[in-house]
């Protein structure tokens, strides 16, 4: 029988290793597509999923267990995303990267997704996919949170209220805003 | 774009999440069948827009927990010390720098006008030696001025200007 997420987090804070490991292969992908879709880069994400479980490894004693463990994982990857991305502009200053590598990444990304399909349909969700997660990576973050967790992450408008510890009816406002920003970007590149 | 296009594109997104009422959905419909751009794109927008509700979730590189493991495993033996200093290179450096500028420009203001008259460059001590002449002086001055006459208000004006309080006329 699986255990609560609350009695893993009871068992990581007595540093229990193999109840964290449990705990990132529960939330492993719930985290690391979130990540994905907000920094847009496969090996961004990766960093990023690494510090959230990193994150909650060192603020489980610190858990009040208020909300849901999941809601916890969505706030802290929303943070630690958009704080990679910071940085990563950061860093492009010093050092900047070309467009190709970075198209690469989502390559990488988006190719293991569908490598049971035909190579013909493969390279048309590719490219669609690509379109996507550019088209979203050019909205505000602000926008783009909402966005990633209702459209992408298939959460209510309420569960996204409770994650960024907002109302339903800004999340809802943000979503349509989102939704009309996506419109002009993918209208604009499918000309 | 045609008028009637820009009109319709307003309403594409609506239309392809199904938000539209029966009147306005027939109008769209009955504009994608005499507009091939209209049309294209609302295929298009569709499709990506399908894209976007069927997206496939994905499973993280390999390599995630072995890294994690090992993080923790420090974590755990040696405690905060083991977490590398983080530095906000965009909070620390633009105040350093701003410090810095302000210290090397006073620092060069202060040292341009304690510099010893006797050592400046011959050229510009000649200069200015020549230039020591107060009638030469004024009048050069005034050759900017060559208009105002000199026992006007005006004239009275600019030679104040130029001239110490003790040797005004």
């Amino acid at each position: 029988m699986s255990k609560s997420d609350e009695e893993l987090i009871r068992r990581i804070v007595n540093q229990d290793h193999s109840a964290y490991e449990e705990l990132v292969s529960r939330y492993e992908t719930l985290v690391y597509n979130t990540c994905l879709g907000l920094t847009g880069d496969a090996v961004l994400a990766q960093d990023a999923a690494q510090e959230v479980f990193f994150q909650l490894y060192r603020s489980a004693p610190s858990f009040r267990f208020e909300c849901r463990v999941p809601t916890w994982l969505y706030r802290i990857s929303v943070n630690k995303s958009l704080n990679l991305l910071r940085r990563q502009r950061i860093y492009r200053l010093f050092r900047s990267l070309s467009a190709v590598s970075s198209d690469e990444r989502m390559d990488d990304a988006i190719d293991s997704k569908i490598g049971t399909k035909q190579p013909e349909e493969a390279w048309e969700i590719k490219e669609k996919q690509n379109l996507l997660l550019k088209a979203i990576a050019d909205l505000t973050p602000e926008q783009r949170i909402v966005l990633v967790l209702h459209k992408l992450e298939g959460l209510t408008s309420q569960e996204v209220a409770e994650i960024l510890d907002t109302s339903k009816a800004v999340v809802e406002g943000r979503i349509h805003r989102a939704k009309r920003s996506l419109q002009k970007i993918l209208l604009s590149q499918i000309k | 774009m045609p008028k009637k296009c820009r009109k319709i594109k307003k309403h594409l997104f609506s239309y392809v999440e199904g938000n539209l009422g029966p009147g306005r959905r027939a109008v769209l419909e009955n504009h994608f069948q005499a507009c091939l751009r209209c049309r294209t794109q609302a295929q298009e927008l569709h499709q990506l827009w399908k894209e976007l509700d069927i997206w496939e979730k994905k499973s993280p590189l390999p390599g995630l927990w072995p890294a994690l493991h090992q993080r923790v495993k420090d974590f755990d033996i040696k405690g905060l010390e083991s977490l590398p200093k983080s530095v906000d290179f965009n909070r620390l450096l633009r105040p350093a720098a701003a410090v810095l500028l302000l210290l090397l420009g006073a620092t060069f203001g202060y040292f341009l006008g304690s510099y010893p008259q006797e050592k400046w460059p011959a050229a510009y001590a000649e200069r200015s030696q020549a230039a020591v002449s107060e009638e030469a002086y004024i009048a050069s001055y005034l050759e900017d001025f060559w208009d105002v006459p000199q026992r006007s208000l005006s004239g009275f004006y600019i030679i104040s200007q130029i001239l110490p309080e003790d040797r005004m006329p």
